[in-house]
């Protein structure tokens, strides 16, 4: 082993460029795989920990204090098979104003739970600063929401739209681990707690509910959740039910962010390893080619044939394992900003820095790989007699005649262009490694600048669905005087009027947000969202559902169920697929007033005349019934999660490029070292050093173009299963916006990236082979 | 009759760091044109360092070499490699053919780094195959072909831009007896028609029964400069070698 080791050593010096080449490229390819793999094991961990270290809720439950009464509630963990549970709590929505806000006195929508202590059985509420309410008068907020909008320890709450208007002084923080950030989306609304007596006096007789959050012997599954809730149902007065969530959906909702990284990082991970290990089979190919001689010496030394493999494969382990020991601390350090994200959120101290197991599985899949890799051809090596790889390392090498296309052969090209092109097919199935590491490259370039051009334009979409200006109705202004007043603003082009109502589908535990228009929203950017089928039309009845709804339910475009809308049972029918990702079912309004013919929008979605100032308007609604309208204005402002993937998109396409140009690199290398002999003949018979570099250059230029051809179909196909499969995992399918980013004028320049990468890879070889001198060359073989 | 190539006190060391003796030291000749000259000595004597400097693939350390009236130490590596394409045709021991190109591909390369007109060029090299008689090879790979055969590829494609100057390392070292006899019975008739030939060889009888003249180094020195008596006029203004002071 001291003989194999020494020699795989005195190799890795011997080739230091090349053994350079391995560190930098498992550099790269280890830090993203570890990076990837800390945030698959690490993200998740601050709330899993907050969830079991404050008694999370598996499932809430609201109920209707108008259908129900708390001791009916009593029997309902019975039904639903709890093992324990806390509650019931009385809530209500209030809309509140900020008094000491900097920034004017925004409005928010909070739902207020009156809990006497943050302590209970499930759903612990862990105090972050401050006291819990001890009086009416005070109030509780939620610490991310807190931070958000700077409200602080004293600072006043004002509920509008209860008689007297009573002021909530905020007394205390605290976390509440299926908190949601205090958003622009029309369906956000964050918890607050008061005094249960102060939810009796803010309700004043209608909107009350009741909360209770129930634990299980085990975290259940879909199919259970749907059981116990479907019992509860049965058991509780019709309508009683008006909605319930469940721990996956929190979990879910919880890491979406982190799961957009992680597929990236898992991806790009594995495809930089592929162009790593690719490099690697070149070098040892080559490696193997040029050292015949040597190898047949060793051979005759006494080197058995597994020696001789082990050799080969040191000498590649070697330089990888030191690309692990930079490249696993490199991907743990960087993992630590998107961890410790994660569990700021939840006021908790980051996790421990290291996640070994990440680190050990990069290294282990990694030397796997290096090992697979260069073990192949080192068998051809291993296997020939020593008399002929001595014969066959000091004969006068000839390259291997490859006929190169008639056609290429015969073009009145500039010699030097044509020799290049032709060299390019000399060794096919190096060729083929070189095109294949350029094609990656190209492949991450084509993915990251989709992904950069996407996530502005969703963003945007996504601001225009809640119009130019958002109006929430409180009574007792009427829809009526509403519409009134938003229609006599002479900015506005039309009004959406919206309601949400809670759609119960069959075969799923948690009934489905739902937003029911009174008015076309489609120019309000609705349309964007429909992935498949049609819009609403008139007819009562019709709906669009999410992925994750019709998955669940096993319901498909065309299908029609019996669903629950407001208490009431209704035929549906499934026109379209919607990608909210909001709201679980879009409705028309004629499908709402059918279940409940009393009601009345409580949203109005604005869309205001081009030029217009929408902070003019809002200002002016807001005027016109300061107290019980609550505008929010749209801005597209800077979204740090969006900004989060693209910043990783860019990175992951640099390393990515880079290890493509790097692995042209090495193999340029490895082909001009081989052909030195045939460089210097054709120095000696007349070619310059510039034609040299030129026909170096054309056949590494060859290889980048047909990766780039290759790539551009790769990433585009690449790019939609990643926009797929992270538009699955949050339970909607890519709206057909996502794909209209790469059109031919885009992927035209974006072909050219291949040849960029392979020339820039091969510019050091070719400079390199037309220094080299001629004489030495020759004299050396 | 002009001189073709002038040597003025030149040296070549390689620096391979165990400070040795120069391959080359001090060596002052001249060739004048038309000159069949064979380089004799014996295994690093300095034979190949000579002709790679006269065929500019190689700068001295010290001294001057001119060819065809240009100091090629002056000349930067691009005009060398123009020089060489132009001025030389050099024919190597082990024929050096690329393997990736036929024959006539082969041949007509130098001509192509040229950038000569196509038709020009083609029924050059045409002419030069049916010269070596080996019209018949021109599609073939040299992988394909004998020791004999590749040899005279190599001397087609030396000859392809009309050099005045055929340079010849051990043509025949690596070839049959009677390929050998064959390869330098072709030179001599070359030099015959007026190529100036520089020849490297350790084979006296090969070198005495071609050459019009044989220059001998020793230890990177000229230790011998003989000219032979041909069937032709002797020209009459040749310069004599020029042997350092301490050498005589």
């Amino acid at each position: 082993m001291r003989a194999v080791f020494a020699k795989a050593w005195s190799e890795v010096r011997r080739r230091r460029l090349q053994s350079a080449v391995i560190v930098v490229m498992v550099t790269l390819a280890s830090a993203t795989i570890t990076l990837g793999l800390t945030l698959l094991h690490e993200a998740s961990s601050p709330y899993d920990r907050a969830f079991q270290g404050q008694n999370g809720a598996h499932l809430k439950v609201f109920y209707d204090a108008g259908k129900v009464a708390p001791d009916q509630l009593a029997s309902t963990p019975t039904a639903l098979a709890a093992s324990s549970f806390a509650g019931p709590w009385p809530d209500v929505y209030a809309t509140v104003q900020h008094r000491e806000s900097a920034q004017g006195q925004p409005r928010y929508q909070l739902d207020l739970v009156g809990r006497d202590s943050p302590e209970a059985a499930v759903e612990a509420l862990r105090l972050t600063s401050g006291r819990w309410v001890q009086a009416p008068g005070e109030i509780v907020v939620n610490h991310s929401f807190a931070k958000q909008n700077r409200i602080h320890l004293g600072d006043r709450l004002v509920s509008l739209h209860t008689a007297g208007k009573p002021v909530l002084t905020v007394v205390g923080e605290a976390v509440d681990i299926d908190q949601t950030s205090a958003g622009g989306s029309i369906a956000t609304t964050q918890r607050a707690w008061v005094l249960p007596t102060q939810v009796t006096d803010l309700a004043a007789g209608s909107g009350l509910g009741y909360e209770m959050a129930y634990r299980f012997p085990s975290a259940p599954g879909q199919p259970q959740l749907q059981g116990g809730m479907a019992r509860l149902r049965d058991s509780l007065p019709a309508g009683a039910v008006s909605g319930s969530l469940n721990h996956l959906a929190m979990r879910e909702a919880y890491n979406v962010t982190n799961q957009f990284l992680l597929t990236l990082l898992i991806a790009f991970g594995i495809i930089a390893l592929a162009a790593s290990l690719a490099t690697i089979v070149n070098l040892v190919l080559g490696t193997v080619l040029a050292g015949y001689r040597e190898i047949g010496i060793i051979k005759a030394l006494g080197f058995t044939p597994w020696q001789v493999v082990a050799t080969l494969v040191a000498g590649m382990a070697i330089p990888a394992l030191a690309g692990c020991a930079v490249g696993i601390p490199a991907g743990t350090a960087l993992s630590l900003p998107l961890v410790s994200q994660v569990a700021q959120r939840l006021d908790l101290p980051s996790p421990p820095a290291v996640s070994p197991l990440a680190g050990l599985l990069t290294l282990a899949g990694i030397l796997l790989g290096v090992v697979a890799a260069a073990a192949l051809p080192a068998l051809r090596a291993g296997r020939m007699s020593p008399v002929a790889a001595i014969t066959a390392g000091s004969a006068p090498r000839t390259t291997r005649a490859w006929r190169a296309p008639r056609r290429l052969r015969h073009q009145r090209l500039p010699r030097p262009l044509s020799l290049g092109a032709e060299d390019a097919f000399a060794r096919p199935l190096r060729s083929a490694l070189t095109v294949l590491a350029v094609m990656v490259g190209v492949t991450t370039i084509v993915v990251a600048f989709a992904m950069r051009e996407a996530i502005p334009k969703s963003l945007s979409t996504t601001s225009r669905l809640n119009g130019d200006v958002s109006v929430t109705r409180g009574n007792p202004v009427s829809d009526r005087q509403a519409m009134a007043i938003l229609n006599g603003q002479p900015q506005t082009q039309r009004v959406v009027a919206v309601s949400q109502s809670a759609v119960t589908v069959p075969g799923l535990a948690d009934p489905v947000d739902g937003l029911a228009f009174r008015d076309d929203p489609r120019d309000l950017g609705w349309s964007a969202s429909l992935v498949r089928g049609r819009w609403l039309g008139e007819m009562p009845g019709e709906v669009l559902l999410t992925r994750r709804v019709l998955d669940q339910a096993h319901l498909d475009v065309g299908s029609t169920f019996d669903g629950l809308i407001a208490g009431h049972r209704l035929r549906l029918r499934v026109v379209g697929e919607t990608a909210s990702l909001d709201f679980g079912a879009l409705l028309a309004w004629s499908t709402l007033t059918t279940a409940a013919p009393d009601t009345q929008p409580d949203r109005y979605l604005v869309q205001l005349r081009p030029g217009s100032n929408a902070d003019d308007v809002g200002a002016a609604v807001q005027a016109q019934e300061p107290d019980f309208l609550t505008v929010t204005v749209s801005h597209v402002g800077p979204d740090s999660d969006g900004d989060a993937i693209n910043t990783l998109m860019s990175v992951l396409a640099i390393i990515l490029g880079l290890i493509a140009a790097v692995g042209v690199f090495s193999t340029m290398l490895l082909h001009v070292r081989e052909r030195s002999r045939d460089n210097a003949i054709m120095k000696a018979v007349g070619m310059s050093p510039k034609q040299l570099l030129i026909m170096v250059m054309t056949s590494s230029a060859v290889l980048g173009v047909i990766g780039g051809l290759l790539g551009i179909p790769a990433g585009v196909r690449t790019y939609h299963t990643l926009v797929t499969h992270l538009a699955r995992g949050i339970g909607i399918s890519p709206p057909p916006f996502a794909f209209d980013v790469l059109h031919p004028m885009t992927l035209y320049p974006l072909a050219l990236t291949g040849l960029a990468i392979a020339l820039a890879g091969a510019l050091l070889p070719a400079r390199r082979a037309a220094r080299n001198r001629a004489a030495e060359t020759l004299r050396s073989e | 009759m002009t001189t073709l190539v002038e040597l003025t006190q030149v040296t070549k060391t390689y620096d391979d760091g165990a400070g040795g003796r120069p391959a080359l030291d001090a060596v002052s000749l001249a060739i004048g044109s038309g000159e069949f000259t064979a380089i004799m000595g014996p295994s690093g004597s300095g034979k190949s360092t000579l002709l790679n400097l006269v065929a500019g693939l190689d700068r001295p350390s010290a001294g001057r070499v001119t060819v065809a009236g240009e100091d090629l130490g002056r000349l930067s590596e691009a005009r060398l490699a123009r020089f060489r394409r132009s001025e030389v045709g050099f024919v190597f021991q082990f024929f050096n053919l690329l393997g990736n190109l036929t024959v006539l591909e082969n041949v007509l390369l130098p001509a192509q780094l040229h950038s000569g007109r196509p038709a020009q060029v083609g029924a050059r090299a045409k002419e030069l195959l049916a010269r070596l008689d080996i019209t018949g090879l021109a599609d073939r790979y040299p992988a394909r072909l004998s020791g004999g055969q590749q040899q005279r590829v190599a001397i087609a494609r030396a000859l392809i831009n009309r050099p005045p100057l055929l340079l010849a390392d051990e043509p025949t070292g690596a070839v049959d007896t009677h390929s050998g006899e064959q390869i330098m019975e072709l030179i001599e008739g070359l030099n015959r028609e007026g190529q100036t030939v520089l020849l490297v060889t350790h084979d006296a009888k090969l070198a005495t029964r071609h050459a019009g003249r044989v220059i001998t180094l020793i230890d990177g020195r000229v230790d011998d400069d003989t000219r032979f008596e041909s069937s032709g006029p002797v020209p009459e203004s040749l310069v004599t070698v020029r042997i350092p002071e301490e050498q005589r």
